[in-house]
């Protein structure tokens, strides 16, 4: 039933993009247990007023009835017209939680606000921003398994301000995040071969240069090709190498036993320690090599480890 | 459980509605009950301040046990109003103990609306309104603390939005209580609530009315058609008395009826009663018929409602002042009015004889003892001295002090002692003019006895002894003639004009109320409607009426229902972007990186003669956007900045074109 009424409003309200401005249309609302029992009161008041003639009861009746038409219009105001965004995620790792941000500008409180899905996990609420309107609702599931994770059919819900009703909308976000594999595995990096002993340098020091390549966030200006930049170029960036023979290898093809999930769990725990000792590294998949060091150069690995013989996303 | 699982702010205003709503019913809930209401409140609260744990599962189940048990006990039934409000008190408080999480609140704060629903059925007095307004209002307040989870919503914020909603669904309500349509008549009947009695009773013994006598309590209201009988024609016939025992009159068996002939024109009125607890009705002297509650007369002329009146009444009247007797009295009749008991009163008979002997007809006797009752020095008093079993040969003998009660009955017992029919009428004397309300309001200070005797040629006639012994009384009101007896009150209000103009407003607005909200019924309705302009409507009117209204009240509220701040702030940007073009239009220009400050010192430098009100707009755009004030600007606000700039506008304007032409 609920699964069918689902069905039903999602083909109804078409496709979710951001930002998203709840229309009227999308909105449902719905009295609540107390308001359920509210009706029944004003019932009893509307009747017992009609059937002795008593005014008074009936005013009351009549009243509370206006109130509580307040209420129901109150409340669905209060969603309807809220803009959505921004939906943000973060990656995770397999076995932790995927964190999705919504960002949602509405006169609610945050707390009146709530989030939730049907495999969810728990929902985080933070304090709204004080300037703004905006609110943050932080919702975390679960990541079981490494690869690209789609965010299912949200419901964000409130019944503020009177808690007489409850409206909600259902959000199909496309909403993605990746997971990474889960970091595990106790074997030792391999040796490269023709290693002389594996003396650790610091990234982007003395090495020789490797190449240019295209600016991306998070590089220090210092490396940027800025000659090349006068010249017209795009904003490049010189990279270096390290001794190519200190740089540690994480080579998939050279991890003979296992299977490719244990594999890929080994070389996640390698990447996420190299990038916790601040080293450079090169990571070998069947067809492809990354080089290079930091937070960025982490992410890239993880993510093809996490994408790694996946079919591509539709 | 340790900490409490309601919030402080929803926790205190859940105890305030609940003690509000329980204070509706203090006075007439059995004593243990409230006990037990306030206890529970006393017990949640010292359990907020961290004092004290709820009870446990176990106890709480006993308490509520003991609870019902109680209630039954009190009333033996736990259905019908009285027992019912009881019943919601003690288990509301019973509920109050196990507060575990905001369900169980909510279900107290609806207790407590319950409750108060339990009271305008009880009771519906203007007096008590600001009372049941205040409760419903904490009740609402309880609940929308209840419902929003933001740590922003105070008591206060919840009391204010409850406040807030309440006043928007006013007309709401008033448009549905004129026009949804009412019922000709109740479906089932209310179990009678066990409502006090007040006012006169069905027997009197000859002090009993001097105690009504210090009370300004309204018995009833009345409106003549036509003009009114003189103050002292205006003898409002309640319960008629037969049987004395020597210290008290009771109503007589029943004999039969007598009719009349009218020799005066009929007096037609519309008497609002208020509620007695009684069944009898009350009508100007000689009553002819009474239409509105079934009724039916009884053979002395008193005329009784087929039901107590436990809520307030109106019906019609009409009555006759003079009538004259068409047949001789019956047998029973006679019988019935003139007996007297046994060996009482020796010398009050003696000197009923005596008296008959002096004169030659019964006509003249009936004249010769209200001589008597003049001449032997009798004085009206509003606390006589206290009779003993031969009341009245100890009034007329020893103390010559009495209220028209005792005068009453003395004159009856000498009137039956010489075989002359005789009875005791109680009921009402009198009553003020309410210029405002346009009515005469009788109090129960106005409650007066006399007597009825029966003369063969002219049937049943009205003597007041007391009109012999203190003429005034029938000129004014108990308080003005009675100095030291009557209630301070009464005798505040005779004394100060001020005071009785205060008191006659109230009473007009009380009579309104009454009237036009209380008992708005059918026919009331009709009227109303008549009135509008709406004559002949019918139930498919009513409803487009009643659905336009609404549609009308709802487009209101969803206008100005809070929504999604998206336009409003917008708006304050765009009131900005219309200074800065108007800014450019006047030859200002301004480059993109300049800030809200710099751009207003250097409009004002460039516009000096509006330097200030365009320092004062700027501010005001800087403090909304960029201040403390950590809120969108209210639509008022933003009204006025519109306003301000379009003022700046025609300035501008004006200044603009001045230097070129």
């Amino acid at each position: 039933m609920n699964q069918r009424m689902l069905r039903w409003a999602l083909r109804r309200q078409g496709p979710d993009a951001l930002p998203l401005r709840l229309a009227p249309r999308r909105i449902y609302i719905l009295p609540t247990r107390a308001g359920w029992t509210f009706a029944l009161l004003i019932a009893a008041m509307f009747i017992a007023g009609m059937n002795y003639g008593n005014g008074l009861a009936l005013l009351l009746a009549f009243w509370l009835a206006g109130f509580a038409l307040v209420a129901m219009i109150r409340t669905q105001r209060s969603l309807a017209g809220a803009q959505l965004l921004r939906a943000a995620t973060s990656p995770a790792f397999a076995g932790d939680c995927v964190l999705v941000s919504l960002e949602i500008q509405s006169p609610l409180a945050a707390e009146d606000l709530q989030v939730t899905a049907q495999d969810l996990d728990g929902v985080e609420p933070a304090p709204s921003s004080s300037h703004t309107d905006l609110r943050l609702l932080q919702l975390r599931f679960h990541a079981r398994k490494r690869g690209r994770w789609r965010a299912p059919v949200m419901h964000l819900q409130t019944s503020a301000p009177f808690g007489l009703f409850r409206t909600w909308t259902w959000l199909a976000l496309d909403v993605s995040s990746v997971v990474y594999p889960r970091p595990q595995g106790e074997r030792r990096v391999p040796e490269a071969p023709g290693s002389d002993g594996g003396s650790k340098r610091l990234a982007g020091s003395l090495d020789e240069l490797a190449g240019l390549r295209s600016w991306r966030e998070g590089d220090s200006p210092r490396q940027v090709a800025w000659k090349a930049y006068a010249r017209g170029a795009p904003l490049l960036v010189r990279e270096y190498q390290g001794h190519t023979a200190a740089t540690p290898q994480f080579d998939y093809s050279l991890l003979k036993d296992g299977d490719r999930e244990a594999r890929l769990s080994q070389l996640s725990r390698w990447v996420v320690d190299a990038a916790a000792q601040n080293q450079s590294w090169t990571l070998r998949l069947p067809g492809d090599a990354l080089h290079g060091h930091g937070p960025e150069h982490r992410r890239r690995c993880l993510e093809k480890l996490a994408l790694f013989d996946m079919e591509p996303a539709p | 459980m340790n900490a409490s699982a309601l919030p402080r702010r929803s926790g205190v205003l859940l105890m305030l509605a609940f003690a509000a709503a329980a204070v509706l019913h203090a006075d007439r809930a059995p004593p243990w009950a409230v006990g037990v209401a306030v206890l529970a409140l006393v017990w949640q609260w010292l359990h907020q301040r961290g004092r004290l744990a709820l009870p446990g599962t176990v106890p709480r189940a006993l308490i509520a046990i003991a609870l019902l048990l109680g209630t039954v006990a009190s009333y033996r039934t736990i259905s019908g109003l009285a027992a019912g409000s009881t019943l919601l008190l003690v288990m509301g408080a019973a509920k109050l103990l196990e507060i575990r999480q905001p369900r169980d609140a909510r279900v107290v704060a609806l207790a407590a609306l319950g409750l108060l629903l339990a009271a305008c059925l009880d009771r519906q007095s203007l007096q008590r309104v600001p009372l049941y307004l205040l409760a419903g209002w904490l009740c609402m307040g309880a609940l929308t603390a209840l419902g929003g989870g933001a740590p922003s919503l105070t008591a206060r914020r919840a009391l204010a939005t409850a406040g807030r909603t309440l006043l928007i669904a006013l007309p709401f309500a008033l448009l549905c209580f004129v026009f949804v349509p009412r019922l000709p008549g109740a479906l089932w009947s209310l179990p009678a609530s066990g409502n006090a009695q007040r006012g006169l009773g069905d027997e009197m013994t000859p002090g009993g009315i001097s105690q009504l006598s210090t009370s300004e309590d309204v018995a009833f209201r009345v409106r003549f058609d036509g003009p009114a009988p003189p103050m002292s024609q205006r003898y409002w016939r309640g319960p008629v008395l037969h049987d004395f025992d020597g210290e008290t009159w009771r109503r007589g068996r029943s004999a039969v009826a007598q009719p009349f002939e009218p020799l005066s024109a009929a007096v037609q009125y519309h008497l609002m009663l208020e509620p007695t607890g009684h069944n009898f009705l009350f009508g100007l002297d000689t009553i002819a018929r009474i239409t509105g509650p079934r009724n039916f007369p009884r053979f002395d002329g008193q005329v009784i409602a087929s039901r107590s009146i436990t809520s307030a009444i109106a019906y019609d009247g009409v009555s006759y002042l003079r009538v004259r007797a068409l047949t001789p009295l019956s047998l029973t009749g006679r019988r019935l009015d003139t007996q007297l008991p046994g060996q009482r009163n020796p010398r009050a008979r003696a000197l009923a004889r005596q008296l008959r002997a002096e004169v030659g007809s019964d006509r003249d006797y009936v004249q010769q003892v209200l001589r008597y009752f003049h001449d032997a020095g009798f004085e009206y008093s509003h606390t006589p001295p206290l009779l003993g079993a031969d009341s009245v040969d100890d009034l007329v003998f020893r103390t010559r002090l009495g209220f028209c009660g005792h005068f009453a009955s003395a004159y009856v017992t000498m009137m039956r002692a010489v075989g002359i029919p005789a009875r005791v009428v109680t009921g009402y004397l009198g009553g003020a003019w309410n210029p405002l309300g346009g009515y005469y309001v009788v109090r129960q200070s106005d409650a007066h006895a006399w007597a009825e005797v029966w003369l063969e040629d002219a049937g049943w006639l009205r003597v007041d002894p007391t009109a012999v012994v203190a003429p005034e009384r029938l000129e004014r009101g108990v308080n003005e003639l009675l100095e030291s007896g009557a209630s301070l009150t009464g005798r505040l209000f005779v004394h100060s004009p001020w005071l009785r103009d205060l008191r006659n407003a109230w009473d007009a607005t009380a009579a309104w109320w009454q009237q036009r909200v209380v008992d708005y019924n059918q026919a009331a309705q009709r009227g109303l409607l008549d009135r509008l302009g709406l004559d002949d409507v019918d139930y498919a009117r009513l409803a487009l009426i009643l659905l336009a209204g609404a549609l009308l009240w709802g487009a209101w509220v969803y206008t100005r229902a809070p929504r999604a701040a998206v336009a409003q702030a917008d708006a304050l940007g765009q009131l900005w972007l219309g200074f800065i073009a108007l800014l450019q239009r006047r030859g200002l220009t301004i480059a993109a990186h300049e800030g809200p400050h710099t751009i207003s010192r250097r409009a004002a430098t460039h516009l000096p003669a509006l330097a200030q009100p365009i320092r004062e707009f700027a501010e005001r755009y800087v403090d909304w956007r960029f201040g403390t004030a950590a809120a969108l600007p209210p639509a008022a606000v933003l009204r006025r900045m519109r306003r301000e700039l379009r003022r700046l506008a025609r300035a501008t304007r004006a200044a603009h074109r001045s230097p070129a032409r």
